[in-house]
């Protein structure tokens, strides 16, 4: 089946769309993040073949698009677009969660780039480790002890009682 | 490099309760997003079809002006077609004449001798025709149809009988 054929864009989009946007927004801010997402998958119809993965190749069209842009970005206006992408939340909240989404979202914003990528590729993404190492250009054993040092460091700062306040 | 560690079941907890987090939708709707993408990808065929009808349009002003030049036309020497005088008008042989004029030989032979002796030299009529004696006046009183026969006049007979009661 052709890339461009509209009712398996839409089954991609909403499989992946969703993912593929916080992966964005591990390296850009908000705004520009939809804009990568929506450029792969236009990239994706431009594809004469349907890509043998096409999860797999649409983290590694995003990641591409978000490191250009990030790029350009930082020659632009740096400090507004940082400051407006911080506010958007990264998660829908529900109450049937485990886990706080707003934790959730300080607690990765606090990890290394890299680290939050390999993170989100891996959970949100569901790619393999071997997937997460080549999208992200690493070894897969680096890969894996990155990704459980970050769940480590995810799960002692989520779990860390909120300090009393002071009177 | 030390392998790496295995994950505890308390890391592996966190790691389905995150998982089960939700990210955010897309705010981008779908729908703008396909129109966005099928324009593209119909902007992609109309380049290729514009890159395919350049290539043969090049194709096509390079074939002509590097095609071999023809060798110069030898002047062809006019020559009168000998002319044949017209066929006489066929003289179809009669029935008498056609087994003689079966073969074509023959035929010519025969067209050569009439045109140069006349109607003489046509052969006599073949003797089956003048075999029959020539129709003589007690011919026309002969009946044309034949009397019906006696067996046929029989069974006019027992017809006839057979509708009296």
């Amino acid at each position: 089946m052709s890339p461009s054929d509209p009712v398996q864009l839409r089954q991609w989009y909403d499989a992946h769309a969703a993912s593929l946007t916080l992966y964005a927004r591990q390296i850009l801010p908000q705004g520009q993040a939809e804009d990568a997402v929506q450029e792969a998958f236009c990239r994706l119809c431009r594809q004469w073949r349907r890509p043998r993965d096409v999860r797999a190749w649409l983290f590694r069209c995003v990641r591409n698009l978000a490191l250009n842009q990030a790029r350009a970005g930082r020659r632009r206006r740096r400090h507004e677009t940082l400051a407006a992408g911080r506010t958007q939340p990264w998660f829908e909240p529900r109450p049937e969660d485990a886990l706080d989404a707003q934790l959730a979202q300080a607690a990765l914003a606090e990890l290394p780039p890299t680290d939050r990528e390999i993170v989100v590729g891996r959970i949100w993404g569901d790619l393999t480790l071997q997937e997460v190492a080549r999208l992200v250009g690493l070894p897969v054993s680096t890969v894996h002890r990155r990704y459980q040092h970050s769940l480590q460091v995810l799960r002692q700062r989520m779990e860390t009682p909120c300090p009393r306040p002071t009177r | 490099m030390s392998p790496p560690h295995e994950m505890t079941d308390a890391d592996r907890r966190f790691e389905r309760d995150l998982a089960r987090l939700r990210p955010a939708p897309c705010p981008a709707t779908p729908e703008a997003l396909i129109l966005k993408a099928h324009l593209a990808a119909q902007r992609r065929r109309t380049r290729a079809w514009q890159a395919v009808a350049a290539t043969l349009a090049a194709g096509l002003v390079v074939s002509f002006w590097a095609r071999p030049h023809a060798p110069p036309a030898e002047p062809l020497a006019q020559v009168q077609a000998p002319v044949e005088p017209a066929p006489p008008p066929a003289i179809w042989p009669t029935p008498s004449t056609a087994s003689a004029a079966r073969a074509e030989g023959d035929y010519l032979r025969l067209r050569d001798a009439v045109l140069r002796e006349g109607v003489d030299a046509l052969p006599a009529p073949p003797s089956a025709v003048s075999a029959e004696p020539p129709l003589t006046l007690a011919d026309t009183r002969r009946p044309v149809v034949n009397p019906p026969s006696r067996a046929f006049a029989g069974l006019m007979l027992l017809l006839s009988q057979g509708d009296t009661p």
